[in-house]
């Protein structure tokens, strides 16, 4: 957790350079309630890591990349919140089998109900390209991006067909 | 769109073929994908082998069937872009889109890695600061509302907030890494519409496998979805 404290405290200051902040943390009293609906909605308990980085920033949006919110919200048109993020996926795939967190201009960050894990798929294709042992790894990756670094393993031959 | 017309092909039969049926062959930009146009209206867009195959059938179809096929290709390309949503029936209409005949060809997963990784490191950040440096296309964007915030993350090489960089054609296909392949567009529930039809289209190819299929493009390089 430690790697991803850092890497918010680099995006916090980052925006800095913009005038904008970061969200603040969802409130300790507002935890059980979204805990209660999380499981009703999607019928499995919250992950811990994904409360931690929502106690630290609730939603998180740079570079593309959009980390969904406890709440429903919409900013300049754009809606944050996970629980209306989700209603959105599943109606217009028909499919019940993802939890969404993020969205990437390429990537849609998902946690497969069936293989309980954590994936990020390609935005046209839907084809796993990345597979995370848990949240922390898939949100560290995401904040990673917000920043624009990358892994520099297996770079870049783009004619290889 | 910047495009060039292709005025060389190896027979002079279509060439002449092209010309008696109103066809012209476009290449985007270097993107390797070719734009048909008929009626002055972009119809087709093809990779090589695919245009190669249309080419070979306009010498053989008979002219009836040929412009047969030719206004089947001018009426898709005028009709409105409209996504039914399965699940509820609804209908969401992505204004100004248009569709077009497409061949989708399954890349190898290794290489869409590949020019995905290439695409977050390089073209990205690339395209964004290109379209902050082009006097004219700053022009538009501060037209459409992009203010000065917005411009400096660009210029970052950043999308600004609430945006994001697609491409027309899925590098997953064989759209490729250039900017005349990419579109700026905001992450609406319209967008969420858009990218589950296009999952719907293409996910159950295998690598090599294609799809003929129509496609809907924006031919920009920046789209706030308009209700």
């Amino acid at each position: 957790m430690a790697n991803i404290l850092e890497l918010i405290l680099k995006i916090k200051t980052d925006e800095l350079k913009y005038s904008s902040s970061i969200p603040d943390g969802i409130k300790n009293e507002d935890i059980d309630t979204l805990k209660e609906k999380f499981k009703s909605k999607f019928k499995v308990d919250i992950d811990d890591q994904l409360v931690n980085f929502l106690r630290t920033c609730d939603g998180l949006s740079k570079n593309g990349y959009i980390v969904y919110s406890s709440y429903d919200h919409i900013k300049d048109e754009v809606e944050y919140g996970l629980f209306k993020n989700n209603e959105l996926w599943q109606k217009y795939t028909g499919e019940v089998q993802y939890i969404y967190f993020a969205e990437g201009s390429q990537d849609l960050f998902a946690f497969d109900s069936k293989s309980l894990k954590y994936e990020l798929h390609d935005r046209y294709s839907f084809d796993v390209h990345e597979t995370f042992q848990d949240f922390d790894e898939m949100i560290q990756y995401i904040l990673n991006g917000m920043l624009g670094i990358y892994d520099d393993d297996d770079d870049d031959d783009e004619n290889d067909n | 769109m910047i495009t060039q017309k292709i005025s060389k092909f190896a027979s002079r039969e279509i060439a002449e073929k092209l010309e008696q049926l109103g066809l012209k062959i476009m290449e985007r930009d270097g993107t390797g994908l070719f734009y048909v146009e008929y009626k002055s209206k972009t119809v087709m867009v093809a990779d090589d082998k695919f245009l190669d195959n249309f080419l070979e059938d306009i010498t053989k179809k008979e002219d009836q069937e040929l412009k047969a096929y030719l206004d089947e290709l001018s009426a898709l390309s005028e009709k409105e872009v409209v996504i039914t949503i399965k699940s509820t029936g609804e209908i969401v209409e992505l204004k100004d889109f248009e569709w077009v005949r497409f061949k989708y060809v399954k890349r190898s997963k290794g290489l869409v890695k590949k020019l995905r990784k290439s695409f977050n490191k390089t073209h990205q950040p690339d395209f964004l600061k290109d379209l902050v440096n082009n006097a004219e296309k700053k022009a538009k964007l501060t037209e459409l509302g992009f203010t000065e915030s917005m411009f400096k993350r660009m210029a970052a090489g950043e999308a600004p907030k609430g945006w994001q960089v697609n491409h027309r054609f899925p590098l997953d296909d064989s759209g490729g890494n250039d900017p005349g392949n990419f579109i700026l567009i905001k992450y609406l529930s319209d967008h969420k519409a858009l990218t589950a039809y296009q999952n719907s289209m293409c996910k159950s190819l295998n690598e090599g496998q294609s799809k003929i299929l129509d496609w809907a493009v924006y031919d920009d390089y920046v789209y706030l979805i308009k209700k």
